[in-house]
């Protein structure tokens, strides 16, 4: 089992390490969006969940998002939107280009476990 | 109005409800941040704000309906502490980028639940990139019908200034 954390913040992705590290879920991470397309590339798409920052500079989460979904080769990826944009609109729009869930930040390790168990489907 | 030297007082915030609204939506998110974030418990301190360029400021423009800027300054320590505790880095390895990093990540997820608390059918604001401000106590003017919203939060261990000025 292997995430791909994109966030540009390195704080955020130490927080994420750390709850992957305690599912025993392998790691890969990106700072932006195009680093995230790059790397993909490098590992043939082989993750099996994308936790996804949505204000990012360079490429954002949203149009990684658009990418990834009409890219046949990750399209079947599910991607988790970690981010602060909370509204229902940005929820809306996310859920509508792909995203399988939504974490608004901030939030606790708990709650983070959690919502990977909810993707990777496992019993938590 | 602009000059922000002496750190505006959320006092004089209380005596107009709309910026009142403001800064309880400001304030209430940087408290929920910080609690989901570091474990912390902040609430609002007695005295002023930081004065910009004490310590490190983390800043972001507000742009759309309300256009803005949004500035959390902390001084050193009381980061070095925020920043181990988010990431579980031991203190003594926290550095500055770690320390930059976590404020700026404080300013965004702060501006996000902001902007959760006061939209309504319409965004209150669009958030942009956080950026870091350092250097030796400056002053900040802001053009217009600057609305200021100013407090300070924090526990016995660490504080927080927040300081928001609207166009
Ligand atoms: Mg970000």
């Amino acid at each position: 089992m292997k995430l791909l954390m994109v966030d540009d913040s390195s704080s955020i992705r130490k927080v994420i390490k750390a709850a992957a590290d305690m599912l025993r879920i392998e790691t890969e991470e990106a700072e932006d969006g195009l680093q995230a397309l790059e790397l993909l590339e490098r590992i043939h798409g082989e993750v099996d969940l994308i936790l996804l920052d949505w204000n990012m500079p360079g490429m954002n989460g949203y149009d990684f998002l658009v990418e990834v979904k009409k890219d046949g080769r990750y399209g079947h990826i599910p991607v988790m939107m970690v981010t602060t944009e909370g509204q229902q609109s940005s929820i809306i729009a996310a859920v509508r280009a792909g995203a399988a869930n939504y974490l608004t930040k901030p939030f606790t390790a708990g709650e983070l476990e959690a919502k990977i168990m909810e993707c990777v489907g496992g019993e938590g | 109005m602009g000059d922000m030297g002496d750190g505006g007082r959320a006092g004089q915030v209380r005596d107009d409800p709309v910026m009142g609204y403001v800064a309880d939506a400001f304030l209430g998110s940087l408290a929920e941040v910080v609690s989901a974030a570091t474990g912390l418990t902040f609430a609002a301190l007695e005295g002023g704000v930081h004065r910009v360029g004490e310590g490190m400021v983390g800043a972001m423009g507000l742009y759309g309906g309300n256009r803005g800027i949004l500035l959390i300054s902390a001084e050193e320590a009381d980061l070095r502490l925020l920043s181990s505790r988010m990431t579980g880095t031991p203190p003594g390895d926290v550095t500055d980028a770690d320390m930059g990093d976590t404020l700026c990540e404080i300013v965004n997820m702060t501006a996000g639940g902001a902007k959760l608390r006061l939209s309504g059918e319409e965004d209150a604001f669009t958030l942009s990139m956080p950026f870091i401000i350092t250097g030796q106590a400056m002053d900040v003017s802001f053009k217009g019908r600057a609305g200021v919203v100013a407090g300070r939060l924090g526990d016995g261990e660490a504080s927080l200034s927040l300081r928001v000025m609207f166009h």
